[in-house]
């Protein structure tokens, strides 16, 4: 039961995530009929811009306070890798899809395709194919200041820190531990170590392990979906954004007729979504704990999936889809035996194909018919 | 230097059966499709597996001919045999959900072989040298012998997918493109025309594919993702969807291009690579959507007319 448990909790942080990137395939789908494939790279962009920004402003090395101080740093990395890839998803619109405003799907998919494959690409050429360890988001103590914390009890295991030069010419850390989870702190014990050192680095310091388990971390990501989903909800059904945003997507031509911009709707819809992906992008990198160029095709495409599944064009339904295919794809696999787990990302497809055989317009959709 | 011009030449080949048979169902159905690496991979591991689970071993040369082509046999079967699988329930899709379907059944397919051991899994496939063994004295023999064999290929999906489409069959293939209902309304039954389509669109990738396994002789799955698919996408876009001259034409091209060009500019710019080709795609895409040629063929164009135009006219 608790194994039970425990696989239903990471499916669900999994489906989160999903969800994230399924709100804003349902968005712009909705409203301009178009699978923008780049959407996975946008989550792919996020995730990096959360990156930098952990890495510039040197988080390993700030001594965050305990839990609000690790929240409130990821959360202005997520809040500035949103904005970035909701930029990035503003002007990929104006330049890529805007002049094919009118011509004909084909085209426009394939050009999604190509923006898909272009962002991919780009990715590499800056950012190296190789996957980069994304900060890790923890209390750190430089070695001066380790007599103040003598007797103090931690949630989280402590380490000490050796630098190490590596033979690539970065540096690496090698971790000694000090205290397991939850026994008081004994400066003594340090003084043992750092008397040590490991191919002439002397000890730079200890981290503190995050004091979050690792459960209210995925609980957190759960959180945050339904807090952004709130607000997503009210300003889709309460601003006069959001009431143009379903007028274009309801009918396009009778929108613009009421003197509503579409083009302003598309952008904004575009931002909001990729937004949202950025969002997702970094809660990705604190929880799996890598990013790459190429991480962003594979959620992508499951992500829409998951769209389809819930009903594209629906906010619930992105979100229902997300959760549900996260769970498939995590518990599937918990219970079959190990030399199925090759087939894990098949179940998205499969589920696809039987969705759309079973019910086309997904669990939460309305079919509208065809229109000749 | 020749050996290399003939091995380009060979997969060049390849590239073009799987694009013309990707334009039957894209350019000439207008069913958008996603998984022709889907097709592709079906006919080559189908070949491979019937050549290495059956081969008797010490085959002479004889032996190894009929296996040759029982394998291309067994290859196009098996690929057709899935297209009716994929085609039956997918068709009553339309538009871009048929397209992510069709793009689901393709990366299945593969996942699926990575996952089976009896085909190599990840590691890939080996199979024997059926009609001749490849070595350095033997390479020009060898290749000079799929070139043939390839173009023979090429040439037969050619003539099938011409002879088809300047028939009734075809003329009702290009009223589904053109407008679904009306050409129900006309009684074209659409069902059968679109499995039709996709089936023999299917079991000509199935050949590229048994072709492309006793070429190679080596395959691992990673070849068939879904880049090779956009690739092959690319070729019949290019050159204009409904437009057979247009789509090998546009593969020549692209793959002059991308493995000749390309391989002689200095690493730095080869490093763009894959940069180039998919801004090469959206730029195609916003300037001319239409491709090359658009759905016309080579010698109905003004320039073609121009420059062997005959007699006074």
């Amino acid at each position: 039961m608790d194994y039970f448990l425990e696989q239903l909790l990471n499916g669900l942080s999994l489906g989160c995530i999903y969800a994230f990137i399924a709100l804003g395939y349902t968005m712009v789908y909705g409203i301009i009929k178009l699978i923008n494939f780049a959407h996975g790279e946008f989550f792919m962009v996020g995730a990096f811009a959360g990156y930098f920004v952990l890495i510039g402003a040197g988080v390993e090395r700030l001594g965050l306070p305990h839990p609000l101080g690790v929240i409130a740093a990821a959360g202005v990395a997520i809040l500035i890798a949103a904005l970035v890839s909701g930029v990035l998803a503003v002007v990929t619109e104006r330049l890529a899809y805007r002049p094919l405003m009118g011509s004909s799907r084909i085209a426009a998919l394939l050009t999604a395709l190509g923006v898909s494959l272009l962002l991919q690409n780009l990715g590499i050429q800056a950012f190296t194919a190789e996957q980069k360890g994304f900060p890790e988001l923890r209390r750190y103590v430089p070695a001066e200041q380790i007599a103040e914390l003598d007797g103090e009890v931690f949630a989280g295991s402590a380490y000490a820190l050796f630098e190490v030069e590596a033979s690539t010419g970065g540096t690496n850390e090698i971790r000694e531990i000090l205290v397991p989870r939850g026994e008081p702190f004994d400066a003594g014990s340090f003084d043992e170590v750092a008397g040590r050192q490991w191919r002439g680095a002397p000890v730079a310091g200890i981290y503190i392990e995050q004091n979050l388990s690792t459960a209210s971390r995925k609980w957190l990501i759960i959180v945050s979906l339904a807090v952004s989903f709130g607000l997503l909800n009210l300003l889709v059904n309460r601003t006069d954004m959001g009431r143009a945003m379903r007028a274009v997507s309801y009918n396009p031509e009778a929108a613009r007729l009421m003197g509503i911009s579409s083009g302003r709707v598309i952008s904004t819809t575009f931002f909001i979504g990729a937004f949202l992906a950025g969002i997702g992008g970094v809660i990705w990198g604190i929880r799996y704990g890598k990013v790459e160029p190429f991480m962003g095709f594979l959620p992508g495409l499951k992500a829409f999936i998951a769209a389809v599944l819930g009903g594209i064009g629906s906010l619930p339904g992105a979100v229902l889809g997300g959760v549900l295919l996260g769970v498939l794809e995590v518990l599937i696999p918990a219970y079959l035996p190990s030399e199925y787990t090759g087939y894990k990302d098949a179940i998205a497809f499969v589920a696809l194909i039987v969705i759309l055989l079973v019910k086309p317009s997904g669990l939460l959709g309305k079919w509208e018919g065809d229109k000749v | 230097m020749l050996f290399f011009i003939l091995d380009h030449c060979v997969h060049m080949g390849i590239l073009v059966i799987l694009a013309l048979s990707l334009n039957l169902i894209n350019g000439f159905t207008g069913m958008f499709s996603l998984g022709h690496h889907g097709f592709f991979a079906v006919g080559a591991y189908a070949a491979g597996a019937f050549v290495l689970m059956t081969l008797p071993a010490g085959a002479g040369a004889f032996i190894g001919a009929t296996w040759f082509v029982l394998s291309l046999l067994v290859g196009v079967v098996a690929a057709a045999l899935f297209g009716l699988v994929v085609g039956v329930p997918c068709l009553r899709l339309k538009g871009d959900y048929l397209a992510i379907a069709t793009l689901g059944f393709g990366e299945i397919v593969r996942i699926v072989v990575q996952n089976t051991d009896a085909v190599g899994g990840a590691r890939g496939l080996e199979i024997a040298y059926l009609l001749v063994p490849r070595s350095v004295d033997t390479q020009m023999l060898y290749v000079g012998l799929y070139l043939g064999l390839t173009l023979g290929g090429v040439a037969f999906t050619y003539w099938i997918i011409r002879n088809l489409l300047l028939s009734t069959h075809g003329r009702a293939l290009i009223a589904i493109r053109e407008d679904e209902i009306a050409a129900e309304l006309l009684g074209v039954n659409l069902t059968r025309y679109k499995v039709l389509a996709f089936v023999l669109g299917a079991g000509l990738a199935g050949l590229g594919g048994a072709l492309y396994v006793n070429y190679m002789t080596q395959i691992e799955p990673k070849e068939f993702n879904l880049i090779k698919g956009i690739y092959i996408l690319l070729y019949v876009v290019l050159g204009g969807m409904g437009s057979m001259s247009g789509t090998v034409l546009a593969t020549v091209l692209l793959y002059v291009l991308d493995k000749v060009v390309l391989n002689l500019m200095p690493p730095e710019i080869q490093a763009w690579r894959e940069v180039m080709f998919a801004l090469m795609l959206v730029v195609l895409m916003i300037a001319r959507p239409q491709g090359l040629l658009g759905n016309k063929e080579i010698h109905q164009t003004a320039l073609w007319r121009r420059i062997f135009a005959k007699g006074a006219a």
